[in-house]
């Protein structure tokens, strides 16, 4: 059973809703801050010009995603897409307003998390899978399964040094979807592997859409979105520029962005 | 602000927290298993290392010191160093990895809602595995030196010695980890810091000169005078524990629970953008 939210029995219809979620991003010394600062911090002593210095990553969203919806977020670079995806797992903080979910939450951010370079694929579907909180025992039970989706061949008991880029992301995608959530956040997850990969990726895509409740996907890509989501969301400089059936708002974005 | 799981708002926090720790758990065993992994990967004695160093480490000082100091037995004094050094090790690889145990996270930490004990916990529990290792070696070594003598009753205190252990680096793990991933120019200073405190203890020094009234505030104001008896009490000379180094031991763990717990309350979940 997927981590996080496992105690809790059958209940409220699954939703998310974003309410004036605002997240401010530190960057540069400000993020850490200097220990300097800090010392003197403890005495009294406050920094003449104070260099505070934020991204303003998500400005006031509202939103609110219901059972059986599959949202994409789409954007151009730093529109706030992954920040907001992140924010709704609970990853970042807000600064203000407030997101609820309801559901078992299931993530795909980034596919290499915990897998170790120097061990085989098998024993990486065991690494991965206790990195995503699922037991060595529930994980023995699907390795055939994962084996096979992954289509390595002899490959899967070779370090996964020796992979190529493409031989990893199939064995990271072919464990990380092995299991379906209630709410699954995805993040660009189709960038690699090769074309025969990416069909059959995203045929299992669609199945764990179908077992989800919920479905976001932060991405560029707007055939994949026109195939797997129902609505989209427009995000700009972390604000929110449309919002709505896919077929209304993906014309819209792929005009706006071949004219800049 | 707020982020709220709906279905788990019913729980209190404690138990929602604690929840989420259990459902990790794997994960955890795991990062340890990985961390011993990296480190004796390729390597042809692996955790025989955790043994081998320390005690090669104490050969070598007490030769030198038994060249300084004619009267005294290499032996006894070697076996001194070596159960003084393993569990100094004990101390200072929790301390210097708990400055990297979020930022080393990074990964697992934007990936989901994971608790970040899962991480500090990894830290003193991979210690504590080295450490296990390592008394094996300890044992025969003492059992040698002391033809027996420390093989009584006494070592039935060893595993509750670990607990206390555990109870008094997950909090230093913990602050470690917060300042690291703040400041990162306390990795230096740390390193400073561990060097005096190694100077400081009674590692190779000898326990009796702290006892000395000019150097007894040395005892007072450091966490490993009672920390090492523990260890040596049972191990090196087969006694029980005194108890003025328990009185102190738990007296130094509260208040470095206070102090940690202090810590992750006013940083929060904010951390994440300092990693």
């Amino acid at each position: 059973m997927p981590a996080g939210h496992a105690l809790v029995g059958r209940r409220a219809p699954l939703a998310i809703q974003v309410k004036d979620c605002v997240l401010k991003y530190p960057i540069g010394a400000h993020a850490r801050g200097s220990l300097k600062s800090a010392v003197m911090g403890l005495f009294g002593h406050r920094e003449r010009t104070p260099t505070a210095q934020y991204v303003d990553a998500l400005r006031g969203i509202n939103l609110q995603i219901q059972q059986g919806e599959r949202v994409a977020l789409i954007g151009h670079n730093g529109s706030g897409k992954s920040t907001l995806l992140r924010a709704m797992a609970g990853v970042y903080p807000l600064a203000s307003g407030d997101i609820h979910v309801s559901g078992r939450i299931g993530t795909l951010l980034e596919l290499g998390v915990g897998f170790e370079d120097e061990a085989t694929g098998r024993e990486n579907i065991y690494y991965r899978g206790m990195a995503m909180g699922y037991s060595r025992k529930l994980l023995a039970k699907h390795e055939r399964e994962i084996v096979e989706f992954c289509g390595l061949g002899d490959f899967i008991d070779l370090p996964v040094r020796t992979y190529s880029a493409g031989m990893y992301v199939r064995l990271a995608f072919a464990i990380s979807t092995q299991f379906s959530p209630e709410v699954l956040l995805v993040d660009e997850v189709f960038g690699a592997g090769d074309a025969v990969f990416a069909e059959r990726a995203v045929q299992r895509m669609m199945r764990i859409v179908n077992d989800a409740g919920i479905f976001v996907l932060a991405t560029h890509d707007v055939n994949l979105v026109s195939r797997v989501c129902s609505r989209a969301v427009w995000l700009s400089s972390g604000h929110i520029l449309a919002d709505g059936p896919v077929e209304t708002v993906i014309p819209e974005f792929t005009a706006r962005m071949s004219g800049r | 602000m707020s982020y709220v799981n709906v279905q788990d708002r019913r729980l209190p926090f404690a138990l929602r927290y604690a929840a989420d720790f259990l459902s990790y758990r794997h994960l955890c065993w795991n990062l340890v298993g990985s961390a011993l992994r990296a480190r004796f990967r390729r390597t042809q004695l692996g955790i025989l290392w955790a043994t081998l160093q320390p005690l090669a480490f104490s050969l070598m000082i007490a030769t030198v010191w038994a060249g300084l100091r004619n009267k005294e037995s290499v032996w006894e004094f070697a076996a001194y160093v070596f159960t003084g050094t393993v569990a100094f090790e004990l101390f200072s690889t929790s301390v210097q990895n708990g400055q990297d145990a979020l930022m080393s996270a990074s990964g697992f930490i934007r990936q989901a809602r994971i608790p970040f004990l899962i991480f500090q916990l990894r830290v003193v529990l991979t210690s504590l595995v080295m450490f296990m290792c390592a008394l094996v070696g300890v044992l025969l070594v003492t059992a040698i030196v002391t033809h027996g003598a420390n093989l009584g009753p006494a070592l039935m205190l060893v595993p509750v010695f670990m607990g206390i252990a555990a109870l008094f680096m997950l909090p230093i793990v913990i602050i470690m980890s917060i300042v690291g991933a703040l400041y990162r120019d306390v990795k230096y200073i740390s390193m400073l810091g561990e060097r005096a405190l190694f100077l400081v203890s009674p590692v190779m020094l000898p326990r009796d000169v702290l006892e000395q009234p000019h150097l007894q505030i040395l005892e007072v104001l450091n966490p490993l005078v009672p920390f090492l008896d523990l260890f040596r009490d049972p191990v090196l000379y087969g006694n029980f524990w005194e108890a003025r180094d328990v009185i102190a031991m738990f007296v130094w763990i509260a208040a470095l629970w206070a102090l940690a717990i202090f810590a992750s309350m006013s940083v929060g979940r904010k951390i994440v953008f300092a990693i």
